[in-house]
């Protein structure tokens, strides 16, 4: 009975000591950083999207910790690799909010996974910002979700526009990339050209990783069409540019801004000159930041994550490092002067900001001028 | 557009088809093993095609030979390391292994290379050449010639040599093969280094006319394993017609269908297909043969 006494208090007291201990420790670790979870493509077919979007969050990161970080404190990034698949961007989310605690992600990259995702996010408020994700239906996805690039809606309808506009196209050939991002874009795309008065001649549908683009090129040049919109990712529109050309087809192509990474001008070589994609501008300030840093020219994707970074950082700021806190300063966030331009978000998390035309010129991304 | 594009098309996807598929098929008659690592061992082949080409300068007609045996060595090195000592363990052990080959493979590569996409393609793109109002480039020529010409080499190979007879021995019976002294593991050897010798070629083409990229043989890997099983696995001559037919209904399914449903309508008629004669084509055809002689030989009779 005694003994039993004993061994009582003994293990009372180690337990004791231990959660003193605890304590103490935890104490001594106050956070010396905050921590900013991204979830984007970092392995797989679509690592080169990840790449540019961990170059200009590194940018960002480093410029705003040299710069005395935020509130005294350093802000770190958290990544991970979803592959541009859903069920990984699920995974990633729920270790970020679980094992990091973020109360901030960036991202995600794809339309399809931020919709994945998405849900997570608005459940445990955690403020959830894309830098790329271009699907329109992101909109309705929930108060936590933000993006700083325009919808897909506007993207689809501005580049109708210009082929309907600068390239005197009348009849335009879709060929899209089935998946959400490519599926809302043709959408978007068809409806303002009908609505110019232009036609429609064919909608053809490829998967992602297709390779093969030679039967249905010429099923859709049999209809003549004046332009083709491809609406698709940066290695399928590669392919189908280089293909077309061996082909022989002449149509003229209009994409969009999945399509402009360096993986186009490698994969399509000179088959990619004089077609045309939409997508974001940045600064001289940004471009000659990032080639001094990387020794390479940035893109629309490095540019929107720049931008989102500093707003995060923005948010914190004014919002304390908390979910709720991020989301509400996010939304008074006003005119936000950054690399791609001016940013404001309206009440569903959404920004507005202008679309502009690339073309390939010397095996380079141009801005378009007539 | 000439129904010739077609055929075209159809026979420059069948011909890559028909390389893997002929790789899945000889190592499934000897070993029963469904090696998932063959489709890895294209992607090696393409790779091994870049490093050659782009890296080292070589031209395409000396790269091919060396990508050849390059490749056969891999798949005897892959035998021996992953699947001999497993000969005897059943067969799901050895599938799982396969698997993990391709895995490793596929990784390795990444780590080298990176992930990203790259063309083999030097000198700009040229447009193809004309051909019966149909447009082909050079190097689609050299991938359906190739092709026709490796398993015009295989089918002498397994029927007039001491080591193809040898070879099909083995397949029909490994034990009764070694009881006559034929050296299974010799053969099982050469089996991998004439599959994988092949799938390396095919890798190669491939890069040549596309890209190269790590995960590239996964998709054409179960497309060349799909048609292995239409042709009849285990059966080189059906690997041949099942990789061809393949690619006719890809072709025919973009033409006729809406292109998204591509793989689904292609499936579909392979499933149907499959139906009536579950054994695949090789099957199918001995079905007919022997049909077609009882008919004969019951007219004769009556008559």
């Amino acid at each position: 009975m005694l003994t039993m006494l004993r061994r009582c208090r003994i293990a009372t007291t180690f337990l004791l000591a231990f959660l003193l201990l605890g304590l103490l420790f935890s104490c001594s670790q106050e956070r010396q950083s905050f921590k900013i979870g991204c979830i984007t493509p970092l392995s797989g077919d679509y690592h080169q999207y990840g790449d540019r979007v961990r170059k200009g969050a590194d940018l960002a990161l480093e410029e705003i910790n040299a710069a005395g970080g935020v509130d005294g404190k350093k802000l770190e990034m958290v990544y991970e690799d979803d592959q541009l698949n859903a069920k990984l961007g699920v995974n990633a989310i729920n270790k970020l909010i679980t094992v990091d605690k973020v109360p901030v992600i960036l991202g995600a990259f794809g339309s399809s996974v931020t919709l994945a995702v998405a849900p997570i996010a608005e459940k445990n408020k955690v403020v959830l910002i894309t830098s790329s994700s271009t699907a329109d239906s992101i909109k309705d996805a929930g108060e936590y979700i933000f993006r700083n690039v325009p919808t897909n809606q506007k993207q689809g309808a501005d580049q109708a526009q210009f082929a309907y506009d600068e390239l005197g196209a009348r009849k335009a050939g879709i060929l899209y990339i089935n998946n959400d991002y490519g599926t809302t874009l043709r959408d978007s795309f068809i409806g303002k050209f009908r609505q110019l008065g232009g036609e429609i001649t064919s909608e053809d549908a490829h998967n992602e990783k297709n390779t093969d683009f030679r039967t249905v090129l010429q099923k859709a040049a049999a209809k003549a069409p004046d332009v083709w919109y491809v609406p698709s990712h940066d290695h399928e529109t590669g392919l189908l540019l280089k293909q077309a050309k061996e082909l022989g087809i002449k149509i003229p192509v209009v994409g969009c801004d999945g399509s402009i990474t360096k993986t186009l001008i490698e994969v399509a070589q000179d088959a990619a000159e004089g077609s045309v994609y939409s997508s974001f501008g940045w600064n001289q300030e940004f471009e000659d930041k990032f080639k001094r840093k990387y020794n390479e020219n940035p893109d629309a994707y490095a540019a929107t994550t720049y931008d989102a970074v500093y707003i995060i950082a923005e948010a914190i700021r004014k919002g304390g490092y908390t979910g709720p806190g991020i989301q509400k300063a996010m939304l008074q966030i006003k005119d936000f002067r950054g690399a791609t331009g001016v940013t404001t978000f309206d009440q569903f998390g959404e920004v507005s900001k202008p679309y502009h035309q690339f073309i390939v010129r010397n095996g380079a991304f141009e801005l378009y001028k007539k | 557009v000439a129904i010739s594009q077609l055929i075209v098309n159809s026979l420059i996807l069948g011909s890559i088809y028909s390389l893997l598929a002929l790789g899945f098929t000889m190592v499934y008659g000897i070993l029963k093993l469904i090696n998932f690592a063959h489709g890895a061992v294209f992607m090696v082949g393409g790779y091994a095609g870049y490093v050659l080409t782009s890296n080292l300068g070589w031209h395409m007609a000396w790269s091919l030979p060396v990508v050849f045996v390059l490749c056969g060595l891999i798949g005897i090195g892959v035998e021996r390391v992953a699947f001999r000592p497993l000969r005897d363990a059943p067969m799901l052990n050895m599938l799982i292994t396969s698997i993990g080959v391709a895995i490793v493979l596929q990784n390795l590569i990444a780590l080298i290379f990176g992930a990203d996409a790259r063309s083999i393609t030097q000198g700009g793109i040229r447009e193809g050449l004309l051909f019966f109002g149909a447009r082909i480039t050079v190097i689609q020529i050299v991938i359906v010639i190739l092709t026709v010409g490796l398993m015009v080499a295989l089918s002498v190979f397994l029927k007039f040599t001491r080591l193809g007879k040898a070879t099909r021995a083995t397949s029909e019976d490994r034990e009764l093969a070694a009881v006559r002294g034929i050296s299974t593991d010799r053969v099982i050897a050469y089996i991998f280094f004439i599959s994988s010798a092949f799938g390396g070629v095919g890798g190669f083409l491939v890069g040549l006319d596309q890209t190269i990229s790590p995960p590239m043989g996964i998709g054409v890997g179960i497309k060349g394993f799909v048609a292995a099983i239409v042709g009849g696995i285990g059966n080189p001559y059906g690997a041949m017609l099942g990789g061809v037919l393949l690619g006719v209904f890809e072709t025919l399914s973009i033409w006729y269908f809406p292109a998204g449903y591509k793989d689904g309508v292609a499936f579909l008629l392979l499933i149907i297909l499959l139906l009536f004669i579950p054994g695949g084509f090789i099957e199918g055809f001995a079905k007919l043969k022997h049909l077609v002689r009882k008919k004969l030989w019951s007219t004769s009779f009556t008559s």
